[in-house]
């Protein structure tokens, strides 16, 4: 294969023509073009997008109900307190995006999600959102959540960024355990937990789960800057089961998730923004 | 999505256009086509340059210009292309053999098929890199690219003399 290699490399080399004629393509013009398509798609009716996001939601979670997960994992914690998204648990069946209860459409965490879509297959990215909590529990803690529905071909992906996912801002309002691998409790044979580096510090796990669909992700604490109780992240993909376990592009080339579309300094701007 | 960016834009345009005309070329067959295929791409590019990250922006690139491309060719295999001007006189015939060779081989492939080669062994990509450009699985690029091997390999071992 080694002389394939080569003999190809030289063979495409050979297939350009020696008189290459000069580019006639003006940076000017298309960043005038890239201006203006950067304008349209901001400007696409919101109408148009939460039609188009109502029903990606509600197709992964009408088969979720209505199939069997014969590959189904126990995870240990009672179905009851972490069940699979099901239409039922949809916070608003006739609203276009899915925000879990007590929470709110974020402008900030929209913003955030919409860097999350630019950065996956983004002319398949049909809706991105960011829901923000009403404060709960005690010191005036609130969650944080972003969410990115996109299409490949026949398959639907669900990129969601948690802030919190125990507790008072339980994961399973997401369809996630709460804090998968974070703790002993929840450091599961069945979530395949592997720990992972986080260069900005901190404890951070990939895992996978068998929720009746697979679910794939990093969870980690952050410590937090203004002391008190941590923060706990979680990076997830969710892929409905009916669509069988074919990767998504951007699960291709990672077995696991050790890296995220977004940095570091997003998420602490993230978990950072003041109320 | 102004300002100071649009001069580091106009850097990286500058520093990327012509090897991605090149890429486009090969796959295309023409420099116009190529040309049109890398201004796609790089309208595209602007539009999110604010947020794209200097580098990951030749990901990025390279991702919508094949797909710009693979979108823009489906259903259009071995067509003809009109050329604005015909050389003059005849071009050296080593390196006539050699181009229409090869021409012929990448024609006569799948425009995924050839999106494979030019990513792998053009770019130089690995087979999960190139996967993660075709958004396909890592299995889909091997076979892709062993597909297209056998393919060409007869003309280029026939008529580029490739061992």
């Amino acid at each position: 294969m080694a002389a394939d290699e080569r003999d190809l490399r030289a063979a495409l080399s050979a297939a350009l023509p020696a008189d290459e004629p000069p580019v006639g393509l003006d940076v000017a013009d298309i960043m005038r073009r890239g201006r203006r398509r950067y304008r349209v798609r901001r400007a696409v009716p919101i109408a148009v997008a939460a039609s188009v996001a109502a029903v990606l939601v509600a197709v992964p979670l009408a088969i979720d109900t209505s199939e069997p997960a014969p590959e189904r994992l126990p995870i240990g914690v009672p179905s009851s307190t972490t069940p699979p998204p099901t239409s039922s648990n949809s916070a608003d069946s006739g609203a276009p995006f899915r925000v879990p209860p007590g929470h709110h459409r974020s402008p900030d965490a929209d913003n955030l999600a919409e860097n999350g879509a630019a950065q996956l297959p983004s002319e398949n990215v049909a809706a991105h959102f960011g829901t923000r909590s009403d404060v709960k529990g005690s010191g005036n803690r609130f969650g944080y959540g972003m969410h990115v529905l996109w299409r490949e071909g026949d398959r639907l992906g669900y990129l969601a960024l948690l802030h919190r996912t125990s507790g008072d801002f339980s994961g399973s309002e997401y369809g996630l355990p709460d804090d998968p691998c974070l703790t002993t409790q929840t450091r599961r044979p069945e979530y395949r937990c592997v720990p992972i580096p986080v260069p900005a510090g901190g404890v951070a796990y990939s895992f996978e789960i068998e929720y009746g669909y697979r679910v794939r992700g990093v969870v980690w604490d952050q410590p937090d800057p203004a002391g008190g109780a941590d923060f706990r992240v979680t990076a997830a993909f969710l892929i409905p089961g009916s669509f069988g376990w074919t990767p998504f592009r951007a699960l291709d080339d990672a077995p696991r998730m050790t890296d995220f579309p977004l940095t570091t300094e997003e998420l602490g701007d993230l978990i950072q923004l003041p109320r | 999505m102004a300002g100071a960016s649009d001069g580091a834009f106009a850097v990286y345009f500058t520093d990327r256009v012509a090897a991605l005309r090149r890429s486009a070329y090969l796959l295309t067959g023409n420099w116009h086509d190529a040309e049109d295929v890398v201004q796609a791409a790089f309208v595209r590019l602007f539009s999110v340059w604010h947020r794209v990250r200097e580098e990951s922006a030749d990901a990025y690139v390279r991702q919508v210009l094949v797909n710009v491309f693979l979108n823009t060719k489906r259903g259009q295999r071995n067509r003809e292309y009109p050329v604005a001007e015909v050389p003059d006189g005849p071009v050296p015939a080593a390196d006539a053999a050699d181009r229409l060779a090869v021409s012929r081989a990448l024609a006569e492939l799948t425009p995924s098929q050839r999106a494979v080669v030019v990513l792998r062994y053009w770019e130089g990509l690995s087979v999960a890199e190139t996967a993660a450009v075709l958004g396909v699985s890592a299995g889909t690029v091997k076979s892709q690219t062993h597909r297209a091997v056998s393919a060409m390999r007869p003309h280029l071992r026939e008529d580029h003399g490739a061992s």
